[in-house]
């Protein structure tokens, strides 16, 4: 019988089986992603796993081996670092805009420069962390090549230029100048004496001292009598004669060797660390500062054109105009507070802004008026607003009153029942946040209960009336007395002494 | 101090750091649990009086961590044969007195 090709059953293989076999393959593949991927979890433990075993090859016993794998380092990702960095990086960013504003501010400038000294700082303190023991990075070795690569991916330095590859040398130069970098900003601030000064039996600032020890030969010469104190009282480790001048690290007896180096590479740059956290918290503190400052000026432009309206004898219809039309802006343009942002433009005399009426167009404003309105807008938007709704509470007398002698008005009844609901919303939101605010809608409201527009009305007829029939009596004197009432100025009285204004 | 059960608890010790080292090699287990661990033996070990007490945190470090099963079967089986041969021990004796 004649047998065809197609008749031979092939066994099928799919992807999915592939797959399977090569997880099966995990210590070697483990391994191998080790090499490429340090910072994934396999490639953590394989190297955790590595400096377990060479802590028995320097002769430490069990329980020191136990004690130091629950002190392992869990690294971050290489992506939570970045993530770090670029925040400390924004915060100087942000610094950078008011140390360089239209007024310099210094207080920003130095916070700026000390934030920028702890950025360096951390990378540097991360390129020592993840160094080979020996801090020597060889280019000539694919080992060496990988951990360089391994680090720059780590610290964000550039591994290719215009799409091409960087020679390992010069990226190890710029590893090199990063580290180099961080032990600067260390000697600058003086940070070597601080953890000194601040050596009270705490064992992270010894591993500092130590890292420092170790790494730097300038700074370990300047602070070789106390730190050899140190080294000699907490860690137990004992120095020959004359270390610190001349000597290296290796003339320590080598089983003490692995516990300096552990102790600098993994424990070390914590103490590095609360340096940089001292930093951003002050940073954060500072730039709050600034931000409050000039905030809240921007809070102060946009309220002076609403607030002469505590004051009489000043121009009050222009103050009126401005509230009344950034309660309109505020009102058809709600989405997104969109209507706010215009107002807030609208105080800082940003020339368009007048013209927006759409997200599209505020988002084509150009970039300066937009970070100073954003930047009033993210810090107080929420208090402007409940502003604009105080100081249109604190008017709405003048509507009635307006009304009554005829003026034009500056909200119609259209415009106060559209916008009703909202107006009445907003104003629960303020009553309820802002005890100030609270307060004044209070006495508006008590004033207005002592003296309601039906009442007002009443009062004035009864007035009126009565001036007329003095008036019958006596004109000259009722003229003016009606006039005194029935006028502009009186009606300003009358607001007065009502607590409208 | 008994000494010969103080090198015991060294001998488990030992083997919990090996079994540790093992399991991250072969990613079955990560960082953060080989230092939580080793936290955990290591607030518990210096308590530790008796064989029984030690196979209680065997127990429960496997419990919590798979990965060190072995070292609680390989102190169990030893302990069950430690038994056994004070068993046979006793039955040889009452078996000679009968005898």
């Amino acid at each position: 019988m004649a047998i065809n090709a197609t008749d031979i059953p092939v066994p099928q293989v799919n992807i999915g089986d592939l797959a399977v076999t090569r997880v099966a393959e995990a210590p070697l593949r483990a391994r191998v992603d080790a090499v490429f991927d340090s910072t994934s979890d396999r490639g953590q433990a394989i190297a955790e796993a590595d400096r377990l075993q060479n802590l028995g090859k320097q002769k430490l016993t069990t329980r020191q081996q136990l004690e130091q794998a629950a002190h392992a380092p869990v690294p971050e990702s290489a992506q939570e670092f970045q993530g770090k960095v670029a925040r400390v990086e924004a915060v100087s960013a942000t610094l950078e805009k008011y140390a360089k504003g239209t007024t310099p501010d210094t207080t920003a400038a130095e916070t700026k420069t000390r934030l920028d000294g702890s950025a360096t700082l951390m990378k540097s303190a991360e390129i020592y962390r993840m160094m080979p023991p020996d801090g020597n990075l060889d280019e000539t070795t694919p080992a060496g090549q990988a951990e360089i690569k391994k680090i720059a991916g780590y610290v964000g330095i550039e591994v290719t230029a215009g799409g091409i590859a960087r020679p390992d040398a010069d990226i190890k130069k710029d590893i090199m100048a990063l580290a180099d970098g961080g032990m600067a900003s260390l000697r600058a601030s003086g940070i070597g004496q601080l953890l000194l000064n601040e050596y009270d039996g705490d064992q992270d600032v010894t591993d500092a001292v130590l890292e420092s020890l170790i790494r730097d030969p300038s700074f370990r010469e300047s602070l070789h009598e106390q730190v050899t104190d140190i080294l000699s009282n907490s860690v137990g480790i004992e120095l020959p004669p004359g270390y610190g001048s001349t000597s290296t690290v290796a003339k320590l007896d080598a089983s003490k060797l692995g516990i300096v180096n552990d102790k600098a590479f993994h424990i070390g740059n914590k103490s590095l660390y609360k340096v940089l956290d001292t930093n951003l918290k002050a940073a954060d503190a500072g730039m709050a500062r600034e931000l409050a400052k000039t905030e809240n000026a921007g809070r102060e432009i946009v309220n002076r054109r609403w607030r002469e309206s505590e004051q009489l004898g000043v121009d009050q219809d222009m103050v009126r105009a401005n509230l009344s039309e950034d309660v309109r802006t505020s009102t058809s343009l709600r989405e997104n507070d969109l209507g706010l942002r215009v107002v807030i433009g609208r105080s800082l005399g940003i020339p368009t802004i007048n013209a927006v009426t759409s997200q599209d167009e505020y988002d084509a404003l150009d970039d300066k008026s937009r970070a100073q309105i954003e930047g009033i807008y993210k810090t107080h938007g929420a208090q402007i607003k409940a502003d604009l709704w105080v100081n249109l509470s604190k008017n709405i007398g003048f509507r009635d009153q307006y009304k009554f002698f005829g003026r034009d008005l500056h909200f119609s009844d259209k415009e106060w029942e559209q916008n009703a609901e909202y107006f009445s919303t907003v104003t629960e939101q303020i009553v309820q946040g802002n005890p100030q605010a609270r307060a004044l809608l209070k006495k508006v409201e008590q004033k207005g209960q002592m003296m309601p527009k039906k009442k007002r009305l009443m009062l004035l007829a009864l007035i009126t009336l009565l001036g007329l029939s003095i008036a019958t009596i006596n004109p000259v004197g009722v003229v003016g007395a009606v006039s005194g009432i029935a006028g502009t100025g009186g009606g300003v009285a009358l607001g007065k002494e009502t607590g409208f204004i | 101090m008994n000494t010969q059960f103080e090198e015991q608890k060294d001998v488990v010790q030992e083997k919990i750091l090996g079994c540790m080292i093992k399991a991250l090699r072969d990613g079955t287990l990560k960082v953060d649990e080989s230092r939580a661990s080793a936290q955990f033996v290591l607030s518990k070990i210096d308590s530790v009086g008796t064989s029984k007490e030690l196979l209680a945190l065997l127990q429960e470090l496997s419990t919590r961590w798979k990965v060190y099963e072995s070292v609680l079967l390989e102190e169990k089986g030893k302990q069950i044969q430690s038994e056994d041969t004070d068993q046979i021990k006793q039955v040889q004796q009452k078996l000679q007195k009968f005898l």
